[in-house]
């Protein structure tokens, strides 16, 4: 073989090599679309089989047999009331582990311990957290189906989470601040109380909110702990039956009637817009009080 | 055609017949800029054939970005522009239809970080061989071992080659097996970004022996902030000061009778 | 000065007490399933105690059904494990677990086929092609995938997915409910888990070995495929379990979109049903405490937490490790 016959030959092996990298970044950048643009027909679709449903009698009725007739009022209720009750558990319980795991805990086992539990905990099915709260809350405390027993099992689905994004916050307090505080003579909790807390305090709620909205659109966990199908009323006190948004989508769904399927995207368009609401609001805070370090 | 030229993975661009000390790499009015920050401001120099030229000049002046520039490296940054031509035996390597793949084949570089794979030293030195050629166990067992013998790492790693992974060699070592990785794949001319700043100095003794045996073959350039180390071990020097070339001849010259004053105060250690 | 100390000491032990909250939930969780599978399989025994039987129909109905159970649960055991019909909600009562296994893992494996490319792809396109400013917004993007309420996902697998597939690629041969449908949108769902946490794995591999490929004369598909990709392989792998394991634990897609008959089957056309459709099915009727229902649910939990929780064991470390070695 000549010489210029190895030059065209590498030549040649050139050429493929950058068509096959010309082809492979357009794969990468095709797939990358086509999450997004699944995102965009699921939306659409949603949005265009929901459109006729969305009028005031949406939010104001009830459930009931009768598509035309049927609301989601005490859905809506049901879920604000969950939420608003799981929020007061978890967001108290998952600031002070996560102010724990990063300002008290000596680093050694016991951290790496709870660090390991934590992330693990974060990935349990949350269908497995409905039989631990069936199994402890409902049938274990008798608290029988309730808003407490719903919101409680929905506090411990989302604690991992609180917990470590509160603690992402609080770790982004440089530590510079710790040390001038500690070098006027402050107690470490003072120190927490006075300097980590309130600089954290946006990134923690941020996140907070935005592990909520996570719980917000929870089905199975409520489906065991028998947030009932049909509730024509709206939840009084926290041990009263209720029903939640994704529950009410999912029975509407589950009914042979087309009409009904129509009803549920209509839900499926007001689940989405209160987590908007909610994801809008977290981002809305972030970026009015994020303190840039 | 003899079977030495034949095995090489590009036989016909070789040497073509240029004499040791000849210019074969031109930087033509070189600028570059990150941004609006212009790291070059006009840089040109004749770098000759198979002669080892120094660069050196205080940190900032623009001696990395002028090596990453002959390869065309600067362009995997994002946001650095480059103007000017890089000749290379006549030929622009920033003309149209020039693949920087192709570029970096022929020009190869050796990192002031040594940067072996997550691999075997067997794969860290065929990494390169696989890219470009297919070739039978055989040759490539070959190729390695030549390599790596040209690096003068061979004897160290030759138990091992297939079981050792890059990343459990010394820093000397790993430097030398990025070398061999270099020269695996015949470049015809070798830059090397400040080989020797993260090694001890035996191993940069060993380094700058090896340099001298490389020059029979290769055109280096070597970019230092080491004085002594450009004066010990280059033909040619050019100092680079903010981005432009202060000053470039024959290293005894510069070192001992430099025509400029800036280069005088630098190598005088009045500032840098 | 002193009872100042002392209210920190208190308030050092509270804080302390929601931390360890955490290994509660996890000892809580498993003592439950625990527990109440060994009531599952304790049903045999119970169904021999005439005073249990003739106070409770659901044991009555069970030893009428099973008396080859009755009185030995080591059967009941071996039924569980090894039988293919799963039929604990009707008169016949059979109890072998294999079909709702082969559904969750036959969703499941549809889903990993679509994410773990796709995901692939979508990572390596973040972390080495796409500009700073395309990353920046394309990411958080995709994300969203990850945050839709999979209620959401699974109305439209059944509304949309399954009619169009049936209408223009399958027609008849395709189940109203199946198992495809659910794992193709279940796929695209786990898809930001891949590639998230890929990408990031991706990113943190230094870039002095991507120019150090650069310099050889790699293009940039060789650079991606054989530098970075073989650097990052232990954090994407902890990835891909990590998502395997949300897809096999993901209810609501497979409860409305694959079904709830148990089928075994591998025919991903057909009708299937998951463990947590199961459990989803069983929730929905009337299930009393101590049933022969409830004890199937915690039964078929349990094995659900085994699996997922192993696999985000070794996820958790792999990716820890990965860590250490490069940041």
């Amino acid at each position: 073989m000549s010489a210029v016959a190895v030059e065209r030959l590498w030549r040649r092996r050139l050429e493929r090599r950058e068509a096959a990298a010309r082809l492979f970044v357009a794969a990468c950048q095709a797939a990358t679309l086509l999450g997004l643009v699944f995102l965009a027909i699921l939306l659409v679709d949603v949005a265009r089989d929901g459109a006729g449903y969305l009028r005031a009698e949406l939010v104001t009725n009830f459930p009931s047999r009768f598509p035309q007739q049927a609301g989601y009022a005490s859905a809506l209720v049901g879920t604000l009331y969950v939420t608003g009750l799981m929020g007061l558990v978890a967001f108290p319980l998952g600031v002070a582990a996560a102010v724990y795991l990063e300002e008290y805990a000596p680093p050694g086992r016991l951290a790496r311990l709870l660090e390991v539990n934590i992330a693990n905990l974060a990935a349990v099915p949350s269908v497995l957290y409905g039989l631990l709260g069936l199994g402890l809350f409902v049938e274990g405390l008798r608290m029988g189906k309730s808003v407490l027993a719903g919101a409680l099992t929905l506090a411990l689905l989302v604690l991992p989470l609180t917990i470590l994004s509160s603690r992402e916050a609080i770790r982004a307090v440089p530590f510079s601040v710790r040390e001038a505080a500690y070098a006027l003579g402050a107690t470490r909790w003072e120190v927490v109380r006075h300097h980590v807390l309130p600089y954290a305090a946006p990134g923690i709620l941020t996140g907070t909110i935005l592990s909520l909205s996570r719980a917000v659109g929870e089905t199975a966990p409520l489906i065991m702990l028998g947030a009932l199908q049909y509730v024509p009323f709206l939840p009084r006190g926290v041990w009263d039956y209720f029903t939640v948004l994704p529950i009410q989508i999912f029975n509407y769904v589950s009914l042979p009637n087309p009409e009904f399927h129509r009803l549920a995207a209509a839900g499926i368009l007001l689940l989405l817009a209160v987590l908007l609401a909610l994801n809008g609001t977290a981002i809305w805070l972030r970026n009015r009080t994020r303190i840039r370090w | 055609m003899d079977a030495a030229v034949e095995a090489r993975l590009r036989p016909e661009v070789v040497h073509r017949g240029v004499a040791p000390g000849a210019p074969v790499l031109r930087t033509e009015d070189l600028r570059v800029w990150y941004g609006a920050q212009p790291a070059l401001r006009g840089v040109t120099l004749d770098v000759p054939e198979r002669r080892i030229t120094a660069v050196i000049g205080p940190s900032g002046c623009g001696k990395s970005t002028l090596v990453r520039a002959i390869n065309r490296m600067n362009e995997l940054i994002p946001g650095v522009r480059t103007e000017g031509r890089v000749l290379f035996r006549g030929q622009d390597l920033y003309g149209a239809g020039v693949d920087p793949v192709e570029v970096r084949l022929r020009i190869g570089m050796v990192f002031q970080k040594p940067n072996p794979f997550p691999k075997s030293v067997y794969e860290n030195v065929a990494f390169g061989l696989r890219l470009h050629r297919r070739l039978s166990r055989r040759e490539l067992d070959e190729r390695v071992e030549r390599a790596l013998r040209q690096a003068a790492l061979w004897d160290e790693v030759k138990d091992d080659l297939h079981r050792k992974s890059g990343l459990e060699l010394s820093g000397g070592q790993q430097q030398r097996l990025c070398i061999a990785r270099a020269l695996a794949v015949e470049p015809e001319v070798l830059l090397l970004d400040e080989p020797c700043s993260a090694l001890d100095p035996i191993s940069t003794a060993r380094i700058e022996a090896l340099m001298e045996e490389l020059k029979r073959d290769y055109t280096l350039v070597i970019v230092t902030h080491n004085m002594q180390q450009a004066a010990r071990v280059s033909d040619f020097t050019a100092f680079l000061l903010d981005g432009e070339l202060v000053e470039f001849g024959p290293t005894e010259e510069l070192f001992t009778r430099p025509r400029d004053r800036r280069t005088e105060d630098y190598i005088t250690g009045r500032f840098g | 000065m002193g009872r100042g100390r002392r209210v920190e000491r208190w308030l050092e032990r509270g804080l302390a007490a929601s931390a360890l909250l955490s290994v509660g939930v996890t000892v809580a969780i498993v003592a439950v399933l625990v527990f109440e599978t060994i009531q599952f399989f304790r049903l045999p025994l119970d169904a021999a105690d005439p005073r249990l039987v003739s106070v409770r129909a659901d044991l009555q109905r069970f030893a009428e059904a099973r008396p080859d159970l009755v009185g030995r649960p080591g059967k009941l055991v071996q039924e569980f494990f090894t039988e293919t019909t799963w039929s604990p909600l009707y008169s016949t009562k059979r109890f072998g677990v294999l079909p709702l296994v082969a559904g969750t893992v036959l969703t499941s494996a549809v889903a990993l086929a679509v994410a773990v490319p796709l995901g692939l792809l979508a990572a390596v396109y973040l972390s080495e092609f796409a500009p700073e400013s395309v990353r920046a917004r394309v990411k958080p993007a995709l994300e969203l995938l990850a945050g839709v309420p999979t209620i959401v996902y699974g109305y439209f697998a059944l509304t949309f997915v399954t009619p169009f597939l049936q209408d223009h690629v399958f027609g008849p041969a395709m189940a109203g409910q199946n198992a495809l449908s659910a794992g193709l949108v279940m796929g695209i769902m786990i898809l930001p888990l891949v590639s998230s946490l890929s990408e990031d794995v991706m990113r943190a591999v230094p870039l002095d070995l991507r120019y150090g490929a650069f310099a050889l004369g790699a293009t940039r598909m060789e650079v991606a495929v054989r530098v970075v990709v073989p650097a990052a392989l232990s954090g994407i792998a902890a990835a891909c379990v990590l998502a395997l394991s949300r897809a096999l634990g993901e209810t609501m897609i497979v409860a409305l979109a694959a079904g709830q008959s148990p089928n075994w089957t591998a025919n991903p056309l057909e009708t299937v049903e998951t463990i947590t459709a199961f459990i989803v099915q069983v929730s929905l009727g009337d299930t009393p405490y101590g049933s022969v229902e409830y004890r199937t649910l915690f039964a078929v939990g349990m094995l659900l937490f085994a699996a997922t929780f192993a696999m985000n064991v070794f996820s958790v470390r792999v990716v820890r490790r990965f860590r250490e070695r490069y940041l």
